[in-house]
C-alpha cells in the first residue's frame, strides 16, 4: 500500500503535502471497521481481527520506517500511547469477548451471532457518521483548490481498488488461500487506520496533509461496506 | 433475524447514509466523537463473541509466523 501510494503520488503529481497525506494512509494498519466488513462478507474473521492486531501492535516500527523510506521524512510515533490504544481497543475486548462466549458455551448461538452483527453496524455507523462530521469543516478551513480535490479523490479511489485487487489475487494466486481468506486480506488491506494517519498528519507534517486521510476514512467506509455486500450477495446467491 | 438480515444486505446504505448525514455537521454527530474508542472496542468485542478460541489462535500464529519470517529476512539481508 504504501508503494501504491507513492507511485498515484507520482503519477498524478500531486503536491508533496497531499503525497505525504496518501503515503501515511498508505503506511497505517488496518482499519478496525474491516473486521465488521468481513464479517458481513462471510470471510475469515479470525484472521481479519488477527491481521488488524499484529499490524497495529508493529505500526510504531513500520509507520516511521515507510514513511522515512519513501517521503525521507522521520516520524515519531507515540509506541506507547499506541500500544494502550491497540490493548483498549483490540485486545481487551477479543479476551473479554472470548470468555464470555466459553462462559456461555455455545448456548442462544443463532441469538448472538444476531445481536453481535446488528450491535456491529450500529456502531460502525456511527463511528463513520461522527468522524465525517468532525472533519468536514477541515475541507473550507484548509483551503484547497476544486481540481485539486477532483485529483486526490481519483488518486484515493485507485489507491483503494488496487488496495483490493491486488491483496485479493496475490492472496489467491501467490498463496492459494481459500476464497474466505482471501476476503479477509482484501478488505484488511483496502480498509486502512485512515483515523491513525489523520492524528499523525497534524501532529507532525503541514495541516493540508491531513486531507487525503479524512477523504480516505469515509471512501473506505463506502467501498468497503459495497464489497462486504457484494460478497453477501454472491454468497446468497450460489 | 430478518432485521439482521436487513442490515447485513443494505449495510452499504446504512453506512453511506450514516456518512452523508454527518456533513450536516449536528451537535449531537460532534458530541459522540470522544467515545470512538468505546464504539470500536464495542465492535471488536461483538465480534468477538462470535469467533472460536481455537480458530483465532490458528490465524495468529499464522500471522505471527509470516512476520516473522519477513523480518528475519530482512534482518538476514541487512547482516
Amino acid at each position: 500500500m504504501p508503494l501504491l501510494a507513492f507511485l498515484i503520488s507520482w503519477l498524478f503529481n500531486l503536491s508533496s503535502d497531499l503525497a505525504i497525506g496518501m503515503l501515511l494512509v498508505g503506511s497505517c494498519p488496518g482499519g478496525t471497521v474491516s473486521n465488521v466488513m468481513t464479517y458481513i462478507a462471510r470471510g475469515d474473521l479470525a484472521l481479519s481481527i488477527s491481521m488488524t492486531f499484529i499490524s497495529t501492535m508493529i505500526a510504531p516500527v513500520m509507520i516511521p520506517s515507510l514513511m522515512y523510506l519513501y517521503a525521507h521524512q522521520w516520524v515519531r510515533i507515540d509506541t506507547f500511547g499506541l500500544l494502550v490504544s491497540t490493548a483498549k481497543v483490540v485486545l481487551l475486548p477479543i479476551i473479554v469477548g472470548l470468555i464470555i462466549k466459553k462462559i456461555l458455551k455455545g448456548k442462544s448461538h443463532t441469538h448472538i451471532h444476531n445481536y453481535a452483527s446488528l450491535i456491529s453496524i450500529l456502531f460502525v455507523s456511527l463511528i463513520i457518521h461522527t468522524m465525517v462530521a468532525v472533519n468536514f469543516q477541515k475541507f473550507f478551513d484548509y483551503k484547497i483548490s476544486q481540481s485539486q480535490l477532483i485529483v486526490l479523490f481519483l488518486a484515493i479511489i485507485i489507491h483503494n481498488a488496487l488496495g483490493y485487487i491486488l491483496s485479493y489475487y496475490t492472496a489467491k494466486k501467490l498463496f492459494k488461500n481459500k476464497l474466505e481468506q482471501n476476503k479477509a486480506i482484501s478488505i484488511e488491506v483496502g480498509v486502512q487506520n485512515s483515523g491513525l494517519a489523520s492524528i499523525l498528519a497534524i501532529q507532525f507534517f503541514n495541516p493540508i496533509s491531513v486531507i487525503p486521510a479524512i477523504l480516505c476514512a469515509s471512501w473506505h467506509s463506502i467501498s468497503g461496506s459495497a464489497l462486504a455486500n457484494v460478497w453477501n450477495k454472491k454468497l446468497i446467491h450460489s | 433475524m430478518l432485521m439482521k438480515n436487513l442490515c447485513e444486505k443494505y449495510f452499504f446504505l446504512i453506512v453511506s447514509f450514516f456518512a452523508l448525514l454527518g456533513c450536516l455537521q449536528w451537535n449531537f454527530s460532534k458530541s459522540i466523537f470522544p467515545f470512538v474508542e468505546i464504539m470500536l472496542a464495542i465492535v471488536i468485542f461483538s465480534m468477538a463473541l462470535t469467533l472460536e478460541l481455537k480458530t483465532l489462535k490458528k490465524a495468529l500464529v499464522i500471522i505471527t509466523a509470516y512476520f516473522l519470517g519477513f523480518f528475519a529476512n530482512i534482518f538476514l539481508c541487512l547482516y
